[in-house]
């Protein structure tokens, strides 16, 4: 580099100065010029070696749920009786994406009609009346972010109990939630049990009643599932 | 109110029909679907007797082989009831062979009206119909079995007094059950109770502070169920009751188990510690259990096969061992119609006078 300054290369220093201003300079000043530049482009060359040459960012692995085991449950208590309604679906769709312990990407989507609590009046009355499944037939969850605490998707780990957040989709209505999740690793399969709390009324839905029976408006939700990992472990 | 089948002529017997208590028609089988609390589908909060606009719907659509929903409705919907008040009835009659003496011949067990009035948290239930015999008083005249106000002073907590059965236990709607009819919880008692109900569990606290019918006995009771998992209760209960010649302490274990969705098993045991209140009274400790294994063959058709036994101190120390068991056929074919044909078969001394050896059919009509 330093000869390359020294015989005429000066234009190598075009990213520190201006082309217009290396032109006007005489033949002269720039050997000088070239020596007082030298240990800042020196510099500066090695500062942009460091941003591409820095440990890359942990490859990323991806959890896809499409062909992944999986339930979705709902609790909601009714009133004035304590009756206890548990619905039941199977099956989730989406990915999630994990670069190490840190998942940084994830979009889980359920099917709305695959829930059956059991008696099917009540199904079809959950169906029509309250989630209008017609009109928004998936609820879609959207993680912002979650943290395995060491451990790293697609390897085997004990499992750990960690809190995480997103928005929930749901009824055409868009609402941040939280809640904790456990989860286990095996190798290439990660094992997910997470448990949040809603408030229908915060999505629209109407609070379910029929003939004298109200359910109450937080309703529990389950989402288990087991997932191949794709890509790095 | 009886007649023979053989002659067709009208006779009182009265010394079955002295002690036929009142019916609650109830069914704890509904625990399969997750109804552990008897009160989503009845007023009763014990269960039994005139179902909640809830609970006709459910019981069409999880009982009844056929129907529709405007069928299941009060008097098949033909009378439209106002959102405060709600009315039904039980009308039951039993066609009975037996190999002993009592012989063939039919009963009208029940011909009630009931009706639930309700008005914020205010609720008020009360039955008019014929006094078939119940507890002695058989005046063939018109009586009302049931009657009582209840206040939810709390989501959780209700507190009624009246006349009604008190809360113990699980109510399988069979007053001549042997864990009912042995101990004797099967007499109308005019009560203040409170009731506590959780998704988890209910509290039930009860004083029986004057009888009904003369005789009755009087005291107090605690029952406590807890629901395990989805489709199963258990209870434990207590009780101290007395009358002018017996006290009884009672402590009883109650469970109903759905099996699938198909089955439920319902077992029940009471112990009871009887002590004498006159000179020379019998006294001692009984033993009470039943157990009732159902199985749905086909939606509203059921199997039963029921087991009871009982062991009861005698006044010379002897003790006298009952055991009683056979099956039965239980099916709700429409809404408002219940049959059930039961065969019994006898070892040991019957428990009770409708536990005799014998085949019997009974007709439910709740309108």
């Amino acid at each position: 580099m330093l000869a390359l300054a020294m015989h005429g290369g000066w234009r190598s220093f075009g990213p520190l100065i201006p082309e217009e201003v290396l032109v006007k300079l005489s033949p002269s000043v720039r050997p000088l010029l070239a020596a007082v530049c030298l240990p800042a482009a020196a510099a500066a060359l090695a500062h942009a070696r460091q941003d591409t040459e820095k440990p890359p960012a942990p490859s990323t692995a991806r959890v896809a749920l499409d062909n992944a085991r999986a339930t979705v449950e709902f609790f909601a208590v009714g009133w004035p009786s304590a009756l206890k309604v548990h619905g039941k679906g199977s099956g989730l769709s989406g990915t999630i994406a994990v670069a190490g312990s840190r998942v940084v990407e994830g979009r889980v989507s359920f099917a709305l009609d695959g829930l059956a609590t059991g008696i099917d009046l009540r199904d079809r009355h959950m169906k029509e009346q309250y989630l209008e499944t017609a009109r928004f037939p998936q609820a879609t969850f959207t993680l912002a972010g979650l943290e395995l605490s060491g451990a790293a998707a697609g390897q085997a780990f004990g499992a750990r109990r960690v809190p995480f957040g997103g928005v929930l989709a749901l009824h055409g209505v868009e609402r941040p939630v939280t809640g904790e999740a456990t989860i286990s690793g095996e190798a290439r399969k990660v094992n997910v049990d997470a448990g949040f709390q809603v408030r229908i009324e915060d999505f629209g839905i109407a609070t379910p009643g029929y003939l004298g029976v109200t359910l109450a408006d937080e309703v529990k939700v389950k989402v288990r599932f087991s997932a191949p990992v794709e890509g790095p472990a | 109110l009886r007649r023979s089948l053989a002659g067709g002529t009208p006779v009182l017997l009265v010394a079955v029909a002295a002690v036929l208590p009142a019916r609650l028609f109830a069914f704890p089988g509904s625990v399969r679907w997750g109804y552990a609390n008897c009160t989503t589908c009845h007023f009763n909060v014990a269960g039994g007797g005139l179902l909640t606009p809830y609970g006709r719907q459910l019981s069409r659509e999880l009982l009844s082989t056929w129907g529709s929903e405007k069928e299941a409705e009060f008097a098949y919907g033909a009378l439209p009831e106002p959102a405060w008040l709600a009315l039904g009835g039980d009308i039951s009659l039993v066609a009975t062979a037996r190999a002993d003496a009592e012989g063939e011949h039919v009963d009208l067990v029940q011909a009630d009206l009931e009706a639930a009035l309700t008005h914020g948290r205010l609720l008020a239930v009360a039955t008019a119909g014929v006094d078939t015999g119940q507890g002695g008083l058989h005046t063939g005249g018109l009586l009302s079995r049931r009657h009582y106000v209840q206040v939810a002073a709390t989501s959780h907590l209700s507190l009624r007094t009246g006349r009604f059965l008190p809360n113990f236990g699980v109510w399988a709607g069979d007053p001549f059950a042997a864990t009912r009819w042995g101990p004797r919880w099967d007499r109308d008692t005019y009560n203040v109770e409170a009731n506590w109900i959780a998704p988890q569990y209910h509290l039930a606290a009860t004083a029986m502070v004057a009888g009904a019918v003369p005789g009755a006995e009087t005291g107090v009771s605690l029952s406590g169920g807890m629901s395990l998992g989805e489709k199963a209760k258990v209870w434990l209960s207590a009780a101290d009751r007395r009358s002018d010649i017996v006290r009884r302490r009672l402590l009883a274990a109650s469970s109903v188990v759905g099996i699938g969705s198909h089955a439920y098993l319902l077992t029940e045991g009471v112990l009871q510690d009887r002590r004498s209140r006159v000179a020379d009274g019998p006294e001692g400790h009984d033993l009470f259990a039943n157990a009732c294994f159902a199985y749905e063959t086909v939606k509203g058709l059921y199997v039963l096969l029921t087991e009871e036994a009982s062991r009861v101190a005698q006044r010379d120390g002897q003790v006298r061992t009952g055991h009683t068991y056979g099956p039965s056929l239980r099916w709700f074919p429409r809404s408002h119609i219940e049959l059930q044909l039961r065969w019994r078969r006898r070892a040991g001394e019957a428990i009770s006078p409708e536990h005799s050896e014998g085949v019997s059919l009974w007709v439910h009509f709740y309108p």
